[in-house]
C-alpha cells in the first residue's frame, strides 16, 4: 500500500502546488498567428444633443445658509429653536441671536435684514420660498440687523422678548424668517449642519425661584430660502442652448445627449471620458470649486423636467468643477469607472441611452455657478466623451 | 474458475485523481503550443523516456505501453501505471529569454488480465498541450496598457481496449478512444491609469470525438521485435463559451475538428544485458481542419528517436544495483509548426532513465530526464531549452486466481 500513497502524494503535490512559474514570453503577443487579436481603440463622441433647465433648489440640509442677492436670486433663510427645557417659566428679559458670517458673494454696503416670525409649518428637508412667501406678516418685525460686506463678522440681533416667551411657553413655534431688501450682495452664514458656528439664542430669563439666570439655545432646523428671478420660467426644458449651465442659485441643471452607435456592441469599454469645456467669463466658483455630479437619465427620451427620472440604482459620478478651468473632466478613478459602467451598458443597450444629467451635488450651499459650452457655435468646444474600448479577438477554434 | 482475491481501492483513487489533474497541461510554457490543438505528445511508456521514447516494439511486464496495445504482456497480474512530468523551459528570441516552470499528473494506464492471452487494457494518456503566456505593451495618449493572452489546456484520450496474443510471436491489440480535452484561453487588456477600467475576455472550448487504435507486435524471433501502430483521429467536436468584458453574449459556437491520424513502427533487440529500441512515427497534422477549411497550415509531425536499456540481471534473487535498469536514448521531432519566415520546427532531446524495482520486481519506480530544444534561432521564432523530469510508478497485484479445471 506505501507504494501507492507515495503515488498519491506525488501526483497531490504535482497537481496542487503545480511548481509552476508563468512569464509572459517575450515579443510573443506580436508572433502569436491569429487573424485577430482584438485591438484598443480610442475614439471621441461629441454630444449631439443638450439641453438645460432650472428648478429651485431645495437647501434646508446644506451646511451653510445664505441670505442677500446675487445673479438675480434672492436669498432668505429660515431658523427654528425647540430646545428651551432648561428655561422653566417664559419671563424672559432679553434675547439676543448669534449669527456668524463666513463669506460674502458680491460688492456692496451692507444691507438691512428684518426678521419676521412664521406662520406655516416648515421641514427643512422640503422647504422652498413658494412655501413661506405668504406664511409671514411684514408688520411684525421681532428683529432687525444689517449684514456687512464681510468674510468673517459675528452678527448680534437683538429679538423680542415675548417672541421667546411664547416659543418657551409652547405656543406657535415656526421659527423665524430673516428678509433682506435691495441686498448688492449675499452673505453666507455657518447652519445647523455645520461642525461650528451655528445659530444660537442668549436668552437672559428669571426662574420661577427669582433667579435671574442666562441659557444659550442652539438652532435645530434652518434652511436656505431661494427665490430665482429668472426670464425663463422654471421647469422648462431650453434645447440647443449656447451653455450649459450648473448653478448652486439658480438651480440650473444640463443635459446631454450621445449618439453610441459607432462603437460595436461587444466593446469593452475601458473608459468613457467625459470632458466638458468651461465658459470661464460667465462661471464662478471659489478656489475649491463646485461638485459636479452626472446621473444617467432613465426616463425618457423627450427630457421633460417634471417628468425626467435619473437612474438611483447606481451611485452617480461625482468631480469637482473650478471657473478658473479651461475644462471639467471627472479625475478620480471612481468617478471614472462608474461613467464607464454606465456607458457600457448604453453600448450593449442593456439600458436605454436617454444621455446624462449634469448637476451641481450642492444645490443652495454657495453662489457658485458654471456655464459650459455646449458647441453650438463652436463644435471643437462641444461636451464629448473620449471613449476607450477594446474589441475582442477571435476564439483560438473559430471557424475560419 | 476465477476467483477475485484481492482489490485495492487505492487504484480507483488514482484513477480519479490523475482524470482530475489532466483537465491540465503538465508542459511549461512554449509559443508554439498557441498554434493548432499544440505540442502533440509522443508517449510510449515509463520505460522508452529515457530511451528516446522508443518502444513501440517493445514487449515487458512493466512497461505498460500507452501507444501500441499489443505490446502489453502482464503475465496474468493486474497492473497500473501512473506518471508525472515536471518540465522547466528557457524561452529565448532576439530579444529576451525567459523561464517558465510547470507540473503535472499526466496519465496511466490500467490493464486487468482477462485470460492467459487476453488483456482488458484503460488507459488516460494525453495527446497535445498547450500553455502559454503572451504580453504587448502599448499606450494611448491617455495611458499605457499591456495586453496580455493567456492559453492553456489540452486534448487527452481516455481509452478502453483488448490484447490478444494469438500466437507466441504475434499480439495483436485494439483500442477505443475518447478523446476529449478543454482549452482556456484569457485576453487581458490591464491599464496603468487607475480611472480606466482593466477587463478580459475568456474563451473556454470543449472538445470530445471517438477514435481508435490498432497495434501488433510480432517477433520473428525471440529476441527481436517489430511492433505497428495505426491511429485514427476521428472528429473532433469543439464548443466555445465565451465570456467578454463587456458582458456581451457570443453565444455559444460549435466546430468540427479534423484530429489527424497516425501511424507508426518500432524496433527491438534484446541482447542478454542489452535492450535497443528504434520507433519512426507520423501523425497528419496537415489534415488537421476547422470545419473542413486549412486554418492554421500544419505540416505532418514525424519523429525518430532510439535509446537503449542495460539491465545486468531479471533475476530478482541477485543484488538490487544488478536489478535496476539504466536506459539512454535521443530523439528528433519535426513539429507541425512553422515560424514566421515558414521554416519547420523540430526538437532535439537526449534522454536518461533509470528503473528501480521494488516488491522483488513486482513493480518498478522509473525516473527519467530529458533535455533538448525545440526551435533553432535565428531562423525560429522561438529557442526553447527544455529540462523534462518524468516520473512513473509502476504496481501490481494478483487480483485473480485461476483455477484448474
Amino acid at each position: 500500500m506505501k507504494k501507492y500513497i507515495l503515488a498519491v502524494v506525488a501526483i497531490c503535490f504535482f497537481t496542487l502546488a503545480q511548481c509552476t512559474i508563468d512569464k509572459p514570453l517575450p515579443s510573443g503577443y506580436e508572433t502569436l498567428q491569429r487573424a485577430n487579436k482584438g485591438e484598443v481603440v480610442v475614439t471621441e463622441v461629441k454630444a449631439n444633443r443638450s439641453a438645460a433647465f432650472w428648478k429651485t433648489p431645495v437647501a434646508g440640509s446644506r451646511g451653510t445658509l445664505l441670505l442677500g442677492a446675487n445673479q438675480n436670486v434672492q436669498a432668505y433663510f429660515l431658523l427654528r429653536f425647540t430646545s428651551f427645557s432648561g428655561i422653566d417659566t417664559a419671563n424672559v428679559q432679553s434675547a439676543v441671536l448669534t449669527l456668524q458670517q463666513k463669506f460674502h458673494y458680491g460688492d456692496g454696503d451692507s444691507f438691512a435684514v428684518k426678521v419676521y416670525p412664521v406662520s406655516a409649518e416648515w421641514d427643512e428637508s422640503t422647504v422652498q420660498w413658494n412655501n413661506i412667501k405668504d406664511s409671514y406678516d411684514a408688520g411684525s418685525v421681532v428683529g432687525e440687523f444689517s449684514v456687512p460686506p464681510a468674510d468673517s463678522a459675528v452678527i448680534n440681533v437683538n429679538l423680542t422678548p415675548a417672541l421667546v416667551n411664547n416659543w418657551i411657553s409652547q405656543g406657535s413655534n415656526n421659527g423665524i424668517l430673516f428678509v433682506s431688501e435691495q441686498a448688492p450682495f449675499m452673505a453666507e452664514f455657518y447652519s445647523s449642519e455645520s461642525s461650528s458656528g451655528w445659530a444660537r439664542i442668549s436668552i437672559a430669563h428669571r426662574q420661577k425661584s427669582g433667579t435671574l439666570d442666562t441659557t444659550k439655545v442652539e438652532v435645530v432646523y434652518d434652511a436656505t430660502l431661494l427665490q430665482y428671478n429668472a426670464e425663463i420660467p422654471e421647469n422648462t426644458l431650453q434645447q440647443d442652448v449656447n451653455r450649459l449651465r450648473i448653478g448652486n442659485l439658480t438651480g440650473y441643471r444640463s443635459l446631454l445627449g450621445f449618439d453610441l452607435s459607432q462603437i460595436p456592441m461587444a466593446s469593452t469599454i475601458h473608459q468613457a471620458y467625459l470632458i466638458l469645456h468651461v465658459d470661464k467669463a460667465n462661471s464662478y466658483t471659489r478656489s475649491f470649486g463646485v461638485s459636479f455630479a452626472a446621473t444617467v437619465v432613465v426616463a425618457d427620451s423627450l427630457w421633460g423636467p417634471t417628468t425626467l427620472k435619473l437612474d438611483s440604482l447606481y451611485t452617480s459620478p461625482t468631480g469637482i468643477a473650478v471657473s478658473d478651468n479651461e475644462t471639467f473632466e471627472f479625475t478620480s478613478s471612481e468617478a471614472n469607472q462608474l461613467l464607464t459602467a454606465r456607458v457600457q451598458s448604453w453600448v450593449l443597450k442593456k439600458q436605454p441611452n436617454y444621455g446624462l444629467m449634469v448637476y451641481s451635488g450642492e444645490m443652495g450651499a454657495n453662489a457658485a455657478e458654471m456655464s459650459f459650452y455646449s458647441g453650438i457655435e463652436d463644435t471643437t468646444l462641444a461636451p464629448r466623451f473620449r471613449i476607450t474600448y477594446s474589441l475582442p479577438s477571435i476564439n483560438r477554434f473559430q471557424a475560419p | 474458475m476465477i476467483r477475485m482475491i484481492n482489490h485495492k481501492p487505492a487504484f480507483s483513487f488514482l484513477g480519479m485523481v490523475i482524470l482530475f489533474s489532466l483537465t491540465q497541461s503538465a508542459h511549461a510554457d512554449s509559443f508554439y503550443s498557441s498554434i493548432g490543438l499544440g505540442i502533440p505528445r509522443y508517449y510510449v511508456s515509463p520505460m522508452s523516456v529515457g530511451m528516446g521514447g522508443a518502444g513501440m516494439g517493445v514487449v515487458e511486464r512493466l512497461a505498460v505501453n500507452a501507444m501500441n496495445p499489443a505490446a502489453i504482456n502482464v503475465m496474468g497480474i493486474t497492473t497500473l501505471s501512473v506518471d508525472v512530468e515536471y518540465e522547466s523551459i528557457d524561452s529565448k528570441n532576439s530579444l529576451a529569454a525567459i523561464n517558465t516552470r510547470h507540473g503535472n499528473a499526466s496519465g496511466f494506464r490500467f490493464v486487468v488480465p482477462l485470460k492467459r492471452y487476453l488483456n482488458l487494457l484503460t488507459f488516460l494518456r494525453p495527446l497535445a498541450g498547450s500553455r502559454y503566456t503572451l504580453s504587448l505593451e502599448q499606450s494611448t495618449e491617455a495611458s499605457d496598457y499591456t495586453r496580455i493572452v493567456k492559453g492553456n489546456g489540452g486534448l487527452n484520450a481516455a481509452g478502453i481496449g483488448l490484447q490478444y496474443q494469438i500466437k507466441p510471436w504475434i499480439s495483436l491489440g485494439g483500442v477505443i478512444d475518447f478523446n476529449f480535452g478543454s482549452y482556456s484561453e484569457e485576453w487581458k487588456t490591464d491599464f496603468v491609469e487607475e480611472t480606466f477600467t482593466d477587463a478580459s475576455d475568456k474563451f473556454n472550448s470543449y472538445f470530445w470525438g471517438i477514435g481508435f487504435d490498432l497495434g501488433t507486435v510480432i517477433k520473428p524471433q525471440k529476441n527481436f521485435g517489430i511492433g505497428m501502430v495505426y491511429k485514427y483521429g476521428g472528429q473532433l467536436n469543439a464548443e466555445t463559451q465565451s465570456t467578454l468584458g463587456s458582458g456581451f453574449d457570443l453565444g455559444t459556437t460549435n466546430v468540427d475538428i479534423s484530429h489527424p491520424s497516425a501511424y507508426g513502427l518500432g524496433l527491438s533487440y534484446a541482447f542478454p544485458k542489452i535492450l535497443l529500441a528504434l520507433d519512426y512515427y507520423r501523425q497528419s497534422w496537415s489534415q488537421y481542419k476547422i470545419e473542413n477549411v486549412d486554418r492554421d497550415n500544419l505540416n505532418d509531425y514525424w519523429r525518430i528517436g532510439g535509446g537503449l536499456e542495460f539491465l545486468a540481471s531479471r533475476d530478482f534473487l541477485t543484488t538490487y544495483y544488478k536489478r535496476m535498469s539504466l536506459r539512454l536514448g535521443a530523439y528528433y521531432a519535426e513539429l507541425p509548426f512553422t515560424n514566421s519566415d515558414q521554416s519547420s520546427v523540430s526538437e532535439k532531446f537526449l534522454t536518461l532513465g533509470i528503473g528501480l524495482p521494488f516488491h522483488v520486481n513486482s513493480g518498478r519506480v522509473d525516473l527519467s530526464l530529458e533535455v533538448g530544444t525545440r526551435g533553432q534561432l535565428p531562423q525560429a521564432d522561438y529557442r526553447d531549452a527544455i529540462i523534462r523530469f518524468s516520473g512513473s510508478i509502476t504496481g501490481s497485484e494478483l487480483w485473480f486466481q485461476r483455477g484448474h479445471r
